[in-house]
């Protein structure tokens, strides 16, 4: 049968450049992989699909794993040696929802979080 | 179920998230309750909630709906057995969790874990908060959830123990 997934929107505590993507990916995997263990890593299997913008992502990983995966999220407080945290916002089953509560919500992320005017923010 | 989480005074700037993290609103000590801590010179006996490492002093100072959150995470049954009657409430602060690495941290979920469990089965009210210092420990609601169901193993025991932060809304009597 067909594996069940979730799909996590996540706040950054900051900007993550394009230049800079793939070393934070790195590093956030190696976080993750520190608190969730290899066994727990293995069964969640979290994986960033996109950034919707510098400090969102959509993070992908199991059903079964979901819980571990946000109380990971939670206890991250060291990426690639750089002090960091992670809120998260929603988590849904389907992409779409997911696009559609960030699209609803972008300019009170922005406005709240950012301190930048909705209309500037990229995706 | 409406979610309401307890900060630090040093998170006061967090208060401008609550709604989007997805609670109804955040506790700040000092500005929201009155925090009173056991480990100073003078403790406030008047205080909405005590905070601190003597579980002996604290369960002195079980009161009706006071808050009671000890730093240190050894059973005591002293103190379960004073917070049960007395009718306030024992809360379980995440940061401990949340701000230590390694051993540590799995040592204190650990303790977090068998605390609840105890004062749980005893009978005493047990409510979850972040007790976030800093914005870097805040939590989002799903977050806290997470983790409180880390500590109790049950997601309607994890629900009921946020939701129980809303006693603050009332004053001890």
């Amino acid at each position: 049968m067909k594996e069940k997934h979730r799909y996590i929107l996540v706040s950054a505590w900051r900007d993550i450049r394009e230049a800079e993507r793939s070393s934070f990916e790195k590093g956030f995997y190696s976080s993750m992989l520190g608190v969730l263990g290899e066994l727990g890593y293995s069964s969640a299997h979290p994986k960033i699909v996109k950034f919707l913008d510098g400090r969102r992502f959509v993070l992908k990983c199991t059903l079964e794993g979901k819980d571990s995966v946000l109380s990971a999220l939670a206890m991250t407080k060291m990426v690639g040696g750089e002090s960091a945290f992670f809120y998260t916002f929603k988590s849904s089953g389907t992409l779409l929802a997911l696009g559609k509560y960030y699209d609803s919500a972008h300019s009170e992320l922005s406005s709240v979080f950012d301190g930048k005017d909705a209309a500037s923010g990229a995706r | 179920m409406d979610f309401y989480d307890i900060l630090q005074e040093g998170c006061k700037s967090g208060k401008a998230y609550s709604s989007l993290l997805g609670f109804k609103a955040f506790f700040v000590a000092g500005e929201d309750f009155s925090v009173s801590y056991t480990d100073s010179k003078s403790t406030d006996e008047s205080a909405n909630a005590i905070v601190g490492e003597n579980l002996k002093k604290l369960a002195r100072l079980a009161k009706y709906k006071r808050f009671i959150i000890p730093l240190n995470l050894e059973i005591d049954r002293f103190l379960v057995s004073r917070v049960k009657d007395s009718g306030a409430i024992l809360c379980l602060p995440l940061s401990s969790i949340t701000s230590s690495y390694g051993f540590v941290r799995a040592r204190r979920i650990r303790m977090m874990q068998k605390l609840y469990a105890y004062a749980y089965r005893s009978g005493a009210s047990v409510a979850i908060a972040s007790f976030a210092q800093s914005e870097q420990h805040l939590n989002s609601r799903e977050q806290l959830l997470a983790l409180a169901k880390l500590v109790t193993a049950s997601e309607l025991q994890a629900r009921k123990a946020i939701a129980l932060n809303a006693a603050l809304l009332e004053r001890p009597r």
